[in-house]
């Protein structure tokens, strides 16, 4: 079961710096074709999560696997889209997307026409000579992404990718992610902090406790993709809003 | 083309306020060792029959190379002695050789390498080379962190990671220092220049100086200082072009 192509799992992985714990027993598994939202109150201990995944940090406790083995970044190709944008300052818009390429030692002409076309749709082929401090939130989050999906994915670490973005752009950032999303489908982990987005893009949602951070509820979600006026759309919002009202304490 | 433009506007800001000070000390102080600053400036054509062209070329090769050594050494020490394993031993050797003066070693730099420009280049890297590794070392150390955190989820290598972080970084370092030696490197060019050459600023001043020609003496510093202001200004156009990313 868990040799299944490129299933992610994680058992009981436990997370402290020196004097605080931040994560607590995180258990769970997830393979090709999931999109895994995460929702948890702001220090719980998410970024961790991911970071630990992205090889960011090594001083946990537990396993974690990829296709049945230990995560190798060098010959997997991992995708992080950092809460923080993960840019290089001296490099270009057009230089930190082709990174990617560059560490993994692909030729760049080969991905020209994805590269264009993902900044075409993201709105920032007008910035690719910048320079990230010329750029605003949310331009550098939309470089960010754009870096992401260039290559092909074993894994997706989204770190609130849409956090910064404007109602209008959002969405059509949404659209774009799921457009590409779809054509490999790669196991994805997408941290929000809003309900909608958790509910309009995950296959599971998962809902962390307060620091320190631990699954509460994993909900295998009947309204992915469903329109945001539909019945179930809205039951499974109100569900999840409940719950968290429950666990969080009223926040 | 801006940029010159600013430099130039701010040079001569600069030699009015200048200019203004070394008039009042002429006045105050009322001795020959002290010219008209007018006067100095009028003798400026002069120094062409006393062949300054050579002397400012052979100053200014001096102070270009020992800065690229410098800036070389710096760099490459510098991001050495932030490794945890080469600074167990780089560290101790560079607190210890830090405030060794430098300047008293010209004799024996001098017995070694002879009188040419080596021995000048040597002394100038010798000395300008210490502040520029100690910037270095600092700014690598003060890498943050997360800057590699994209690339280790890459799987990049510890090469390319040093050549896409580290490296850029530190070269952002060793300008600021670069800028700060400045004004050493051109003390220690003309200290150089006072022994075993007949070509360059400070021998041309120290020899006027013992012609008691204080106008002419005064308007080799004022080249000497030419020569500092092009490379504040060559440094600064670097800066604008590496560091365009700063802004
Ligand atoms: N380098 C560090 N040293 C010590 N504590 C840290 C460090 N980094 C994070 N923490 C702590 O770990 C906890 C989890 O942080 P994390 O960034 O994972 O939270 P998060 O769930 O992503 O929050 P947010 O929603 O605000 O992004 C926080 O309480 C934070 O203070
Ligand atoms: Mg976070």
């Amino acid at each position: 079961m868990f040799l299944a192509n490129n299933m992610l799992s994680l058992e009981k992985v436990s997370m402290r710096y020196d004097t605080q714990e931040v994560l607590e027993n995180i258990s769970f598994s997830a393979g090709n074709g999931e999109i895994c939202s995460f929702i948890g109150p702001s220090g719980c201990g998410k970024s961790t999560m991911l970071n630990i995944l992205a090889g960011n940090i090594r001083q946990y406790t537990g396993v974690v696997s990829l296709k049945g083995g230990a995560i190798d970044h060098r010959a997997m190709s991992i995708g992080l889209i950092a809460q923080d944008y993960g840019l290089l300052p001296w490099k270009t818009v057009l230089g930190n997307i082709v990174l990617p390429l560059k560490i993994k030692r692909l030729k760049v002409a080969d991905y020209k026409q994805k590269i264009d076309f993902a900044m075409e749709k993201l709105g920032i082929s007008q910035l690719s000579k910048r320079y990230p401090n010329q750029l605003s939130g949310g331009q550098k989050q939309r470089v960010a992404i754009a870096k992401t999906f260039i290559m092909d994915l074993n894994l997706l670490l989204m770190d609130e990718p849409f956090s910064a973005l404007d109602a209008i752009t959002r969405e059509e950032t949404q659209e774009f992610f799921l457009d590409i999303w779809q054509q490999n489908k790669p196991c994805t982990l997408f941290v929000t902090h809003s309900i909608e987005e958790a509910v309009f893009l995950g296959t599971k949602i998962f809902i962390f406790s307060h620091s320190p951070g631990k699954i509460v509820a994993e909900i295998a979600n009947p309204a992915f993709l469903k329109s945001r006026a539909d019945a179930e759309f809205f039951k499974t919002c109100s569900a999840i809003r409940e719950i968290i009202q429950k666990e969080w304490g009223g926040t | 083309m801006a940029i010159l433009v600013e430099k130039l506007r701010s040079f001569g800001i600069g030699l009015v306020i200048v200019g203004a000070i070394w008039y009042l000390a002429y006045i105050v102080i009322d001795r020959a060792v002290m010219p008209n600053p007018m006067l100095v400036i009028q003798s400026l054509p002069t120094l062409l029959n006393h062949n300054i062209g050579t002397h400012f070329m052979h100053s200014m090769y001096r102070a270009f190379m020992g800065l690229f050594f410098s800036m070389t050494i710096g760099l490459v020490v510098g991001i050495l002695a932030a490794n945890v394993h080469a600074a167990k031993v780089l560290t101790p050797f560079l607190y210890f050789t830090y405030p060794i003066p430098r300047v008293a070693l010209l004799p024996v730099i001098m017995l070694v390498f002879g009188l040419g420009d080596t021995s000048k280049i040597i002394m100038i890297t010798l000395i300008v080379a210490y502040p520029i590794i100690i910037v270095v070392r600092d700014s690598v150390k003060d890498i943050p962190k997360e800057t590699y955190n994209t690339l280790i989820c890459l799987g990049a290598t510890r090469v390319q990671m040093f050549f896409t972080v580290t490296l850029p970084w530190a070269a952002s370092g060793v300008l600021s220092a670069m800028r700060i030696s400045l004004g050493t490197a051109i003390a220690i060019l003309f200290f150089t220049e006072t022994y075993g050459t007949s070509f360059g600023m400070g021998f041309f001043i120290l020899d006027m100086w013992q012609r008691i020609n204080y106008v002419l003496m005064f308007a080799g510093i004022v080249v000497l200082s030419f020569t500092g202001f092009i490379i504040f200004v060559f440094i600064d156009v670097l800066e604008d072009v590496l560091l365009r990313w700063r802004k």
